[in-house]
């Protein structure tokens, strides 16, 4: 489950009693965010910065499962159960699908750089508007809270995550650095040296993440305003009564007048229906994206090769 | 903790690894430890058979959430009580039929919810948390609309019913200065008040 993403190995293999260990942090996590009333998010952020510090999917995998089993087991499962357990699976899967394997901190400690470091910072906030934007969809989707709060409840845990996991990637780096873990001076010795110049180039990969994070930004933030705007327009008890409105501000006879009335109409009349739908074209863009860039990152390759 | 080809946790290989059986039993013994203490200091208040009628009624469990909830929405001078939830939310004549489903469903989403993420029922915990429970949800930022998403439904079915319960009593009347709001005339001491306040001669 969940070893190979894109082709790559993800994890060296999930081990039965691994992943029972992480549905029981994911249980104690959750129990302890109720019993201290910290929200829900903050501790689903936890476990993502660990599956990503650490590089292990199944860390998240076995989170969310944790906090299902926290909530069954309190028979008080809901639409909340599944929104926590899809964020931090989207968020993990995210930082898997787009980190390249050489990323993983702990296990190519001898490739890690600082701009392997920063390039992975990146791709964790890249992947947060993701699976941001993936679970506030799914929050509206279930009938949950409306795209715009889910957004609203969900972005700082993002931050959190990035902040612990920023953290952790440091303090590796550190202990690595003084060889308090793991590396002894002899491996250490093929690592190649941190180059304060190479941060200011950009490798295709990097490129490929700042695309993607322009796309998911794009989405999450379009919905997000769609789905205000739709909520907001509906507190109109018609559409003429919105039209009336609409005409009372730019007023009447004039192109723009007709263009402001037919789209507020049609955010009234299709703006929920719009963002239920803004999923499946956002997964298209991803996917011809993604596609047309590896295309080109391998003629680039080939370029460089020659 | 990768697992070896054969099986094997790989422990002649590397001597910090741990049997399959140790950590399934440290895995076993932290997890009968949890669950007993939070079964310990929790009552199953999630369970829908606590919520539940013959005739799909109001319970007492219904009337006390909703009355906990009316002490984090309404201002701090306004006091309720279980009879003012009882007569001025329940009691009155459904709006529309189905209405008061609405409202117990709400009542139950906002419990579930408190128990799952702040552990323990909504009247368990003081009015402050309850206002976090309820802005946790997204109810305070959602509109109403009873077709809505469930935050959205929380605050048609609930959180308007509470208020209007409060409008539309004399309970209100120091907040809004209508002492007497429709239906309520205020009986015989209000004719009796002079316009200053005093008592009429």
């Amino acid at each position: 489950m969940w070893e190979y993403i894109r082709g790559k190995s993800v994890v060296p293999g999930i081990a039965a009693e691994s992943m029972l260990l992480y549905v029981g942090l994911g249980f104690a996590l959750a129990a302890g965010a109720a019993n201290t009333t910290v929200p829900m998010g903050y501790a689903a952020a936890i476990v993502v910065a660990m599956a990503a510090g650490l590089g292990v999917v199944s860390i998240a995998i076995g989170g969310a499962v944790g906090v299902l089993v926290h909530d069954l087991f309190y028979g008080a499962a809901g639409y909340w159960t599944l929104i926590v357990s899809a964020w931090i699976v989207a968020y993990a899967g995210s930082i898997a699908w787009l980190s390249p394997e050489s990323r993983y901190p702990l296990m190519s400690r001898q490739r890690r750089t600082a701009r392997s470091i920063l390039s992975y910072v990146f791709i964790m906030v890249t992947a947060g508007v993701y699976a941001t934007g993936v679970t506030a969809w799914l929050a509206t989707a279930l009938d949950g809270m409306p795209v715009y709060i889910a957004t609203g409840r969900l972005l700082p845990g993002v931050a959190i995550a990035v902040a612990v996991g920023s953290v952790m990637l440091l303090a590796f780096e550190l202990l690595d650095w003084t060889s308090l873990v793991g590396t002894d001076r002899s491996k250490s010795a093929d690592r190649p040296e941190t180059d304060g110049g190479a941060l200011l180039r950009v490798d295709p990969t990097t490129v490929t993440a700042a695309g993607l994070f322009a796309i998911g930004a794009a989405w999450l933030g379009g919905i997000t305003v769609l789905d205000i705007l739709a909520r907001d327009l509906g507190l109109f008890g018609s559409e003429q009564q919105l039209g009336e409105y609409v005409v009372g501000i730019v007023g009447t006879d004039s192109l723009l007048s007709t263009v402001a009335v037919a789209a507020f109409a049609g955010v009234y009349r299709y703006g929920e229906l719009a963002v239920l739908l803004s999923a499946p074209i956002a997964v298209l863009a991803v996917w011809w994206y993604t596609g047309h860039r590896s295309t080109w990152t391998s003629i680039e390759r080939g370029r460089y090769d020659e | 903790m990768s697992e070896n080809a054969d099986g094997s946790s790989g422990r002649e290989g590397n001597p910090e690894a741990r049997t399959r059986r140790e950590m399934l039993l440290t895995l076993g013994g932290v997890t009968v430890g949890a669950a007993g203490y939070g079964y310990g200091i929790q009552p199953s208040a999630g369970d829908a058979s606590q919520w539940a009628t013959h005739d799909g009624s109001t319970t007492d469990r219904h009337v006390e959430a909703a009355r906990a909830i009316a002490e984090a929405v309404y201002p701090t001078s306004a006091s309720v009580d279980r009879a003012f939830i009882e007569d001025h939310v329940f009691g009155r004549t459904e709006p529309r039929p189905g209405h008061m489903d609405g409202v117990r469903s709400a009542i139950e989403t906002v419990d579930g919810y408190a128990v799952a993420r702040f552990g323990s029922r909504i009247s368990a915990h003081p009015p402050e948390r309850r206002r976090h429970v309820l802005r946790s949800m997204g109810v305070t930022e959602a509109h109403p609309n009873p077709n809505g998403t469930a935050a959205e439904r929380i605050r048609f079915y609930l959180l308007n019913d509470l208020l209007f319960a409060l409008l539309t009593s004399p309970v209100s009347g120091d907040l809004t200065g209508i002492e007497n709001p429709p239906g309520y005339p205020g009986g015989r001491g209000a004719y009796r008040r002079a316009p200053d306040g005093g008592e009429s001669r």
